[in-house]
């Protein structure tokens, strides 16, 4: 069942989806869905699953929407399980992102995603940004991300991801700082068509240029209209990554990921997770 | 007996299809065993030519004697036209026979015939005593026996045959003879309503019948040459019996067809009645056949791609990520002009560029110059129903692209699926002529496998678009030859290059328009494409700058029409002879490493690519010409990294690129006077001026302005260059280039030291500098290396000089008077360069690298490993140039140059302390510490340096070739196996070697240049080196550690491996052939 501003061309307008269940932590991240559905130029989809729909006046005090604060929204009450509607939804073809808050109602706040989210970036093919509802400062809906942090593994399954990436960047008008962390300990990347740093650097001011030009090659099915910076640090990825969004004042973090948090698995993703102060991005690989 | 008459011109042109009669031209008769001829023509078919038989008699007995015996897919290439052309028979995949074509005569024509030859016969018989008998039982024919009782003649008795034939006729009372019997045979046919009868004799028979072997070749016309897109001038037809016997035609006169013309005929028969016009005659019967097709041998394996896998670079598939990689690998080039490996057709991923040598261009007053791109000659995309193909995943059947090393040849078949199921079939080939630079060729050929549409090539030269320094196109012209006329943006060169295209089938109804535009010029050629109908299209291109001509657009284009003349074959049979002559003094047989053979013949090619022996006015820029990174600057990388090459391997290509230093002098004495110094001071980055070309500062990637020393203090390269010019000297003994170029290069690069060095106390300091290790790029003072070099330098120059006095005293007196020589100067010089500071040892003798670099926080790099990355960008500079971490061979490299100035306890132990300490953040690392780890005995860590080194470009995970390939480590690798495994040093008293082979090695083989003869080396690993001394006179060589030897030339010597040591050489009597060739 639908309720508020249903038009033909809504329909074919890009989306942002936010699933909310009513509870504070989950509407944490209404402010920053609101920012981002503003800045794309994007339906703000606000999904709830219910099998008693509410009027929408009703829902809205429920969810603790503001509805004079939205421009174009589409309410969906649906019943069903929350991460197969949220999933169907997000799938539709013009739908760019999905915004959750990490945890939601009946969360037990312990691990770093609750057990919905979970599952909604596990089978999620489309970017997801979390937001940690303990983070200092929570976007609201005046949030103008201008800077955001790529990390680079070069590895060629994360080309389609940082395409992605930069895609998302231009059309939330970032700049993007692409940050390589050389860590030692750490094997080059095997599979054919991996890019990280230059292992030879025979003439750096001429190879570090041909690098980047390499690199947009690679990684930009088209040359993005944003301004990118490539970054190099060492150490542990997520620690210099957490670093470097601190010190340079980013706006928001965007990392390629397989799908899993199994143990042992996405070790610099579940780090981010737990102490990033900033909106992170979720785009699957693969 | 082999062929008598001139076979030239058949022997310099390989046939696509040999079609020949087989009893008297491929076998003397059908009882012969024939095992030898169908041994070579069975390697003619595996090597694509396709074959034809053209017999009269039936196909089992073709395939009893011939056919039988071959089995294999390429037996598909294989047709028997037998009976006298009513039958066509090839193979399957099975190699089972298959009937392509039969003439299946009516009742009535079988009648018809049975009339004829029964009143030829009645006729005979009636007007004579004779009796004539009939063979009934032939496909479509009836035989008619003039001569029964004598059963098959062969035909080397032909005359005798024709003799008795016409004694027995008319001696019986037939005095007409066997014209007359031929006559009548024709008339009857005619009288009794057979139309179109063909008949022929072979003097025993007059042979009636609906087909001759005319029809067979007009089949192979109609379905082979026309299917697989063979051009008539490249189909051979090969008989016995052209020309007239007793007074009618020759059997295989019936093979002459009207059309197409261009075919060639060639008789091996007596022919004792000459051959029609158009025939040529060698004669020599079978055994001239059998040296034919050897030849033709001979020449399809020249063109075919070279059979040895380390030779085959191929790449399957497509991936986007490593298009730029693959097409550095994959490029072509012939030192005069380099094009990438790039998609005819072009794709976002390409990153296409043609650069020519020399051409540079500058973006703006204040610019650097950088190599222009020039206008992009690959330029090919094919449409079928007005619809482009493009490479991708969804649509691409298969791809893959092979490079052939040996050959110099790129080729790349690609075959494309629409969303309908249609599928296209696409090769092309394509070299940049080693044999004649300007020339630039490519081939393609479209194949609808499955479908019949309207097919578009459109083809041309364009500007390449998003370049930085694109060539600008300002004329272009389309009338016959295309041609094209660009500027560098300052105007100061004029590229030309001129289009000439031809289809190969003359038969196709092809429409051809020219496209001129601002970007370029264009020709669009559309036929009606058939299913399983190949269409091949050659392109030639010719390219001329105003570099070499003041008219370059009237040079391309009258090129561009001789060579388009004189056709794809020839062409490619001499780029390939040229590549043959170069790997012949280049090769390397390795034995017990397919991989090392791989990264070796890998980078010999590049290596050969690279230089230009014609132009003395460029040099080796650090990616030559398969990339645009460093703008095609030449670095020290030339002279020390892969001048050695050439000076031992194609010592021509070796003196220009000195020569290409020595016209830059008047540059690099400028720069010395500008930096308040004397002397020259060659630029650290150079270009057609010579002079400096590093930018002072370069935006880093995250928008900072950093500063670029490099140009400012890697003043090492003034003695890198002196270094060449001496190793050229030694190898060559090249007195007119020491004249004219060698010693004003090496007084002025030691002057300039002379100048630089700064007196304290009773030394000399050169302060300020950076050696070839840049992790410490902030001035230091006494770099080891630097210091060493001058004062060798210095020291060359003082040698130079002293030879000069001596021996050529007008020259030497001309030189001082050019260079402003001062009294006095020498002595300084010499007194100078004894007291040049040459670093401080520790106890154990390692040598310090710089002054205070022993104080800096040491560091184990091997404790960072693995990493993904330089140390430096690890640690960051700011922490890496307050430690040990050195970023290549720097001190080592000294290790390795300058050998004989230390001890073997300073080698050993400095070579064992910076090796724990050395990132080999640079590629030109690696070789060189492989190189002194094999000349001090660590074979393992000698053969790990090599691997790294071999890989640089080749392991696909790296993605740093995309600007180029690294030629510089090419040269490394090369000179790790000459001057380390091998042990070569070029002293100058004197060749020397010790050789050392790591374990899974078994033996090494190589050739060298030196002083104007061939020396030829084989090693066996711990058991003997050979050496081959050609032309004559006595060449002093040594192993290392021994006294020198004077051998006497021509002759063979061996050392051998005794009690863990190289021996003397000694002769080895009566030896005098060559090594064993080049076999792995």
């Amino acid at each position: 069942m639908r309720v508020g501003r249903i038009e033909v061309e809504m329909q074919e307008k890009a989306g942002i989806v936010i699933p909310l269940d009513g509870s504070r932590t989950a509407a944490l991240a209404f402010g920053a869905a609101q920012a981002v559905a503003e800045v794309m130029d994007a339906v703000l989809h606000i999904v709830t699953v219910t099998d008693q729909p509410l009027p929408e006046p009703e829902l809205m005090g429920k969810l603790g929407i503001d509805r004079l604060l939205l421009r174009d929204f589409v309410l969906h009450q649906e019943p069903g399980d929350v991460v197969d509607v949220v999933v169907s939804l997000a799938s539709r073809q013009n739908m760019l992102m999905t915004v959750m808050s990490s945890h939601g109602e009946t969360s037990n706040h312990g691990p770093l995603i609750g057990q919905i989210g979970m599952g909604i970036i596990q089978r999620s093919a489309y970017p997801v940004m979390v937001i940690r509802p303990d983070m200092k400062k929570l976007p609201d809906s005046n949030w103008r991300p201008r800077k955001a942090l790529v990390p680079l593994n070069g590895s060629p399954a994360a080309a389609a991801a940082m395409d992605r990436a930069l895609q998302l960047a231009e059309l939330m008008g970032c700049e993007v700082d692409v940050i390589h962390v050389a860590m030692q300990g750490q094997k080059r990347p095997r599979a054919a068509g991996s890019l990280t740093s230059p292992m030879y650097l025979d003439y750096p001011h001429h190879e570090w240029s041909a690098w980047a030009e390499e690199f947009m090659a690679r990684f930009a099915t088209r040359p993005p209209s944003v301004k990118l910076r490539l970054l190099h640090r060492e150490g542990v990825p997520a620690d210099q990554m957490i670093k470097l969004a601190e010190e340079n004042g980013e706006d928001l973090i965007m990392l390629a990921w397989q799908g899993s948090l199994e143990k042992g698995r996405a070790r610099t993703i579940k780090r981010i997770l737990a102490k990033t102060e900033v909106p992170l991005i979720l785009i699957k690989t693969g | 007996m082999s062929c008598s008459g001139d076979s030239s011109r058949i022997d310099r042109h390989p046939f696509e299809i040999i079609a020949f009669d087989w009893d008297g031209t491929a076998v003397k008769n059908r009882e012969v065993d024939a095992s030898a001829v169908t041994a070579v023509l069975e390697e003619l078919l595996k090597l694509g030519v396709t074959i034809a038989v053209i017999t009269g008699t039936n196909f089992n007995n073709i395939d009893r004697q011939f056919s039988s015996l071959i089995a294999g897919p390429h037996k598909q290439n294989l047709f028997i036209g037998a009976n006298r052309g009513s039958e066509i028979y090839g193979f399957d995949r099975n190699s089972v026979p298959v009937v392509l074509f039969r003439r299946e005569a009516t009742a009535e024509e079988n009648q018809l015939l049975d009339r004829v030859a029964e009143t030829v016969k009645s006729d005979i018989e009636r007007r004579s005593r004779l009796i004539i008998n009939i063979i009934y039982d032939r496909l479509n024919r009836r035989k008619i026996d003039l001569i029964p009782e004598w059963e098959n003649p062969p035909k080397s008795r032909i005359g005798e045959l024709i003799t008795r034939t016409q004694k027995r006729l008319r001696d019986g009372g037939f005095k007409e003879g066997i014209g007359g019997a031929f006559d009548l045979a024709v008339r009857r046919s005619r009288e009794l309503g057979l139309a179109d009868a063909r008949i022929t004799s072979d003097v025993k028979h007059i042979e009636v019948g609906l087909t001759d072997k005319s029809d067979a070749i007009r089949w192979l016309v109609a379905e082979i040459a026309r299917r697989q897109d063979v051009a008539p001038a490249d189909f051979l037809l090969l008989g016995d019996e052209f020309g007239p016997i007793a007074g009618f035609d020759g059997s295989d006169f019936h093979m002459v067809v009207a059309e197409p013309e261009g075919i060639t005929y060639v008789s091996v028969g007596k022919e004792p009645n000459g051959v029609p016009a158009g025939v040529l005659h060698l004669g020599g019967g079978p055994a001239c056949f059998l040296k034919l097709m050897k030849r033709q041998i001979g020449l399809r394996r020249r063109l075919a791609v070279t059979d040895d896998p380390s030779f085959l670079l191929v790449e399957e598939g497509f991936n986007p990520l490593r298009e730029r990689e693959i097409e550095s690998l994959f490029a072509v080039s012939n030192g005069y002009l380099g094009t990438r490996g790039s998609l005819e057709e072009r794709n976002r991923h390409s990153g296409t560029a043609t650069l020519i040598a020399g051409v540079y261009d500058s973006d703006g007053p204040e610019g650097l110059e950088q190599l222009a791109i020039a206008p992009d000659w690959l330029y090919t995309r094919i449409h079928v129903s007005g619809r482009p193909l493009a490479l991708n995943a969804r649509t691409m059947v298969e791809h893959e692209r092979t490079l052939d090393l040996k050959k110099g040849v790129y080729r790349r078949h690609w075959r494309y699926r629409d969303k309908n199921g249609r599928v296209t079939s696409i090769h092309f080939l394509r070299f940049v002529s080693l044999a004649d630079p300007h020339a630039l060729i490519m081939r393609v050929s479209v194949l609808p496998e499955n479908y019949s549409a309207t097919m578009r090539l459109e083809t041309g030269m364009s500007e390449c678009e998003g370049c930085r320094t694109p060539l600008q196109p300002v004329a272009a012209k389309g009338d016959g030859t295309l041609s094209l006329l660009a500027k560098t943006s300052d105007g100061g060169i004029n590229v030309s290059m001129a289009q000439r295209t031809r289809v190969h089938q003359e038969s196709i109804d092809v429409k051809r328009k020219v496209r001129i535009e601002d970007g370029g010029v264009f020709e669009d050629l559309s036929w009606q494409g058939e299913t399983g109908r190949l269409v091949t299209l050659e392109k030639y291109v010719s390219v001329y700058t105003s570099r070499e001509t003041a008219d370059p657009l009237k040079s391309a284009s009258s090129h561009v029409n001789e060579i388009a003349g004189r056709g794809l074959t020839e062409l490619l049979l001499e780029h390939i002879d040229s590549w043959e002559e170069r790997w012949e003094s280049a090769g390397i047989s390795l034995g017990g490493d397919p991989s090392a053979r791989r990264w070796l013949n890998f980078s010999i090619y590049h290596l050969i690519s690279a230089g230009n022996p014609h132009d003395e006015r460029v040099s080796i820029s650090a990616r030559g010409l398969t990339g645009t990174i460093y703008g095609g600057h030449i670095f020290w990388d030339a002279e020390i990294y892969t001048l050695p090459f050439f000076v031992f391997t194609h010592p021509a290509t070796a003196r220009a690129m000195l020569m290409y230093r020595y016209h830059t002098l008047s540059a690099a004495r400028k720069n010395a006077a500008e930096a308040g110094y004397r002397g020259a001071m060659f630029a650290w980055e150079s270009a057609e001026s010579g002079q400096e070309m590093t930018p002072k500062t370069v935006l880093s990637s995250s928008g900072e302005v950093v500063p670029v020393t490099a140009g400012e203090l890697e003043d090492h390269i003034i003695a890198d260059i002196a270094y060449g010019v001496w190793f050229y000297w030694n190898a060559t003994g090249d007195t007119g280039f020491l004249l004219a170029a060698g010693a004003e290069l090496l007084m002025e690069t030691a002057r300039f030291w002379v100048s630089r060095s700064k007196k304290r106390g009773d030394g000399y300091h050169i302060l300020r500098v950076e050696g070839p290790d840049e992790y410490h790029d902030e001035g230091v003072d006494d770099n080891f290396y630097t210091n060493s070099m001058a004062a060798w330098n210095i020291e060359r120059a003082l040698e130079a000089a002293a030879i000069l006095k001596r021996s050529h005293r007008d020259e030497w007196s001309a030189l001082s008077a050019r260079i402003g020589l001062k009294a006095g100067e020498l002595r300084h010089w010499q007194t100078l360069a004894a007291k040049i500071f040459r670093g401080a040892e520790t106890q154990s003798g390692v040598i310090e690298q710089f002054a205070g670099y022993f104080s800096l926080d040491d560091l184990d790099i091997h404790d960072y490993e693995p990493k993904t990355a330089p140390l430096d960008v690890i640690l960051g500079h700011d922490r890496t140039v307050k430690t040990q971490a050195v970023k290549q061979a720097d001190v080592v490299m000294a290790l390795y140059l300058l050998e004989r100035e230390l001890s073997g306890e300073a080698i050993r132990e400095s070579f064992s302390y910076y090796e724990r300490r050395t990132d080999h953040g640079s590629s030109l690392s690696p070789a060189m510490y492989g190189l002194v780890a094999t000349r001090l005995g660590l074979m393992d860590k000698g053969l790990a340096y090599f691997r790294r080194a071999g890989r640089i470009d080749l392991a696909n995970n790296m993605g740093n070739a995309a600007g180029g390939v690294h030629l510089a480590a090419m040269g490394g690798l090369w000179q790790q196996l000459i001057m380390g495994f091998a042990g070569v040093r070029a002293e100058s008293d004197c060749l020397c070697m010790y050789p050392r082979l790591p374990g899974k090695w078994t033996r090494l083989a190589f050739k060298l240049f030196w002083h104007g003869r061939t020396l030829e080396l084989e090693i066996i690993r711990n058991r003997v080196i050979r050496l081959k001394l050609e032309e004559s006179g006595e060449v002093p060589v040594r192993i290392f550690g021994r006294e020198v030897q004077q051998l006497a030339a021509p002759g063979t010597f061996s050392s051998e491996w005794k009690a863990g040591t190289w021996g003397e050489f000694t002769p080895i009597p009566g030896r005098t052939g060559s090594l064993e060739g080049r076999k792995n």
